[in-house]
């Protein structure tokens, strides 16, 4: 836990020290100013206007490319330079190395989705009311969502030392991630008419099959609690427990780099 | 030799790495399966907790609707019909209907299995005008279509599922259009209830003893009660006089008995009737006149005491503040008009509905009316637990029994708290045979409400707790109508115009620029430190 605790302080002021980071920021903050304006001037509805700045089409494509980029800088660019060997090799678990990036890029992205959290209160400084605990709980669904997206990333980024390779395979993974229900169901086009003799079979069948992709739709769970402002546990433990898996599984990566030399 | 030996080791390395894989792989199905259980496990209805963070609960169906849901004995679908469209309202309606939509996915939830949504393909032109042409609804525009059987109710996105209020030029700009009220829940309630009628059920009133004809109510006058019999209509009631004249016992397919507001005595097999039929499981409604003399006149007294409940002659009463002095004012008219905030009252489910929405109730020229005795089975219970505790019951004088309005120790009794409407639930005497007309379980079923007053045109407004009351005694509690919810629209102050201004300034520019500046210090400081760093060993070598 301290060695978790000390590569995130690390990760974390490493972070806001590079120039890269700012411009990120920057660009996010440039273009989730316009949407945001752009809702609100439309209706002049508070709650609208911070769910489109907080969770609208821009929040899932920066889903896909800011894990991404954070992941690359994080494990495939210390791969590459050779200081991530060094870390390996301090007093402290791959468990710890993994946990304290992926904690250090989940606060980043947590700060990142906290500029919306800013026009809530400047809302409220003018005079507005926007609705404080159905906002702060789409923020957290938001870090929720940004910590299982990290996660993957990070996965995807130990299987090469070539930092753009690493950012391409992370966006892969998270649109791939997004688009289980969609490929499932394509897939499931061609496959099922040999899966069962009998109709009631293959409906059976699908419906199984359905369910255990309904089950990692990322976005369904995003959108049908936290979106609405709903606290539900069993989105919680969704999005928890998948982030702990692949973090879970990129120690195991790292660890591999050991016994592949 | 060698050669052996490396083969062998290059065997035992393949092995190696083939058991090394597929512990990987036993591993990572595990820990997926795991996780896969966790959320499995989550999910199940005892674990999962569910908690809406919105002010006004959103995303909560009241309890009203989860009730009625519950109790859905038939199938219904919701088409859903909406094409964005062009013009100032379009992207509030499309909030409407986003919200509509989460709405419909909690109410489909809700009714295990018994309503089904549908989203109608509009991107297919055909397909669209298809559909219309079968629901029969061409030229609609946006909304939803209910229908069960041959039952169907189309509910307009404009006016049935939100109110809007249309752009306008003020002295102070545009203002642009806005929604006045999200009344969706309200609305899909009362189709999924319009289309899921069942037989038209007959409610009894008594007549020939100065009581109103409900069946040919006046609903302009606000002295009528047209619009209380209408809400009853609308609830599938099928409203009949009852005259003792004609058939002496109450007819056998009576429902409900309604007594309202007799200003003369009944003649004896009358009362013994309306006594036979309740104690068989039958179900009554009274409400006293609001005249104190009518009341006298009347049985209504020895009926609700029968009941185990009590009515008053003198009338609830209290102070009025005056607003512009804030003096206490008596003596006047509004002193009879008692207003029962939701958390005054009870649980029952005739006012659990208005108590979960928050509604007020109001009570004009209202009688006490409350529990004095519990039946020996069953339950009586006050409906209002609790009012202003200043309300007095305004002594009835003079040779017209009149109230003065004023409070008076001696005669009008100690200030205090006052019930004004009651309910009496329990089984039927025994070896009384059961009332024909209704078939749900036997059981004597009596509500009073102090004041007839409340049910006029002119008092109604669109309350709905006496139908809600209708519904409870026939059986029928979850027909009992939701009322609107606070459309919690949450605007950019209008009073200010400069506030916008701020936002957009804030979020555009100021924000950004912040970040901006600090990213340059960052990178000049970088910069800087790059370059020292890069000049340090130069002068080593020099020196």
């Amino acid at each position: 836990m301290i060695g978790a605790g000390v590569v995130f302080q690390r990760e974390f002021a490493g972070l806001f020290r590079a120039p890269f980071t700012w411009v990120v920021l920057l660009v996010v903050l440039l273009l989730n100013g316009l949407l945001f304006n752009g809702y609100l001037t439309a209706s002049g509805n508070v709650s609208g206007a911070l769910d489109g700045a907080l969770t609208g089409f821009s929040f899932w494509v920066w889903m896909v490319f800011l894990p991404a980029l954070l992941a690359m800088r994080l494990v495939a660019e210390e791969s590459r330079s050779g200081t991530l060997e060094y870390l390996l090799t301090a007093p402290v678990s791959d468990l710890a190395v993994v946990t304290g990036k992926w904690l250090a890029a989940l606060a980043f992205l947590a700060v990142l989705g906290a500029s919306s959290l800013s026009y809530a209160g400047m809302i409220q400084a003018v005079g507005g009311q926007p609705d404080w605990p159905a906002v702060m709980g789409t923020w957290v669904g938001t870090v929720l969502v940004a910590a299982l997206f990290v996660a993957i990333g990070m996965l995807a980024s130990t299987f090469t030392s070539t930092p753009l390779l690493a950012a391409f395979l992370s966006m892969v993974a998270c649109v791939s991630w997004l688009l289980v229900p969609l490929l499932a169901e394509q897939a499931l086009g061609y496959v099922l008419p040999f899966l069962g003799e009998t109709a009631e079979a293959r409906a059976s069948i699908l419906a199984a099959i359905r369910g255990v992709t309904a089950n990692m739709d990322a976005f369904g769970h995003f959108q049908r609690s936290f979106r609405i402002g709903v606290l539900d546990s069993s989105e919680v433990v969704f999005f928890l427990t998948w982030t702990a898996l692949f973090l879970f599984l990129t120690a195991r990566s790292l660890e591999a780099r050991r016994w592949r030399g | 030799m060698s050669a052996v030996g490396g083969t062998g080791a290059r065997r035992v390395g393949r092995l190696s790495r083939v058991g090394t894989g597929l512990q990987v792989a036993l591993t990572v199905a595990l820990a997926t399966t795991a996780v896969l259980l966790v959320n499995w496990l989550a999910a199940r209805p005892g674990i999962r907790q569910r908690l809406d963070l919105t002010s006004t609960s959103e995303n909560t169906l009241s309890t009203a609707t989860s009730g009625l849901l519950e109790r859905l004995d038939r199938d219904v679908l919701v088409e859903v019909l909406y094409r964005q469209e062009r013009g100032p309202k379009a992207v509030l309606e499309a909030d409407v209907m986003q919200r509509t939509m989460r709405m419909l996915q909690l109410v489909q939830g809700e009714s295990g299995g018994r309503v089904t949504v549908e989203v109608v393909d509009t991107a297919d032109p055909q397909a669209w005008a298809q559909r219309a042409l079968e629901l029969r609804v061409q030229g609609f525009g946006n909304g939803l279509v209910i229908s069960c059987g041959d039952r169907r109710v189309v509910l307009d996105l404009d006016g049935d599922l939100a109110q809007f209020r249309e752009g306008r030029t003020a002295a102070e700009g545009y203002i642009p259009p806005s929604v006045v009220a999200f009344t969706a829940e309200e609305s899909l309630v009362e189709g999924i209830l319009d289309v899921t009628r069942g037989d038209v059920l007959r409610v009894y009133f008594t007549s020939g003893s100065g009581e109103p004809d409900l069946s040919e109510a006046d609903a302009e006058s606000p002295e009528g009660y047209g619009q209380f019999a209408a809400g009853l209509r609308r609830e599938g009631f099928e409203l009949l006089p009852w005259s003792v004249v004609e058939t002496a016992e109450v007819p056998p397919d009576c429902e409900v008995l309604m007594v309202l507001a007799p200003d003369a005595a009944w003649p004896d097999h009358q009362y013994d009737a309306v006594i036979d039929y309740a104690e068989s499981g039958g179900r009554l409604v009274i409400v006293p006149a609001s005249a104190a003399s009518s009341l006298r006149r009347s049985d209504v007294p020895d009926l609700l005491e029968h009941f185990g409940l009590e009515v008053s002659e003198g009338r609830v009463a209290g102070g009025v503040v005056d607003p512009r002095t804030g003096r206490m004012l008596d003596g006047i008219a509004q002193c009879e008009v008692v207003d029962v905030l939701p958390q005054s009252l009870s649980t029952h489910p005739i006012v659990a509905p208005f108590r979960e929405a928050g509604r007020n109730l109001r009570f004009y020229q209202a009688h006490r009316l409350r529990v004095v005795a519990q039946p020996k089975q069953g339950v009586a219970q006050n409906l209002i637990t609790t009012t202003r505790n200043d309300l007095w019951v305004d002594a009835p004088t003079g040779p017209d029994l009149v109230g003065d309005l004023r409070y008076d120790g001696g005669v009008d009794g100690a200030t205090g708290r006052i019930p004004i409407a009651a309910t009496v639930q329990r089984p039927p005497l025994d070896g009384s045979e059961g009332a024909a007309g209704l078939e749900a379980i036997r059981e004597v079923r009596v509500v009073g409400f102090g004041s007839l007053y409340s049910f006029t045109n002119a008092a109604l407004q669109g309350a709905s707790v006496l139908p809600a009351a209708v519904n409870w005694v026939a059986d029928r509690e979850h027909r009992i109508a939701v009322p609107p919810r606070d459309p919690d629209l949450r605007l950019m102050p209008r009073d200010d115009p400069s506030a916008m201004v701020r936002v957009t300034r804030f979020a555009q520019f100021q924000l950004p620029g912040a970040v901006a500046l600090i990213g340059l210090v960052v990178w000049f400081r970088r910069t800087r430190g790059s370059r020292r760093r890069a000049a340090l060993p130069k002068e080593g070598v020099s020196s």
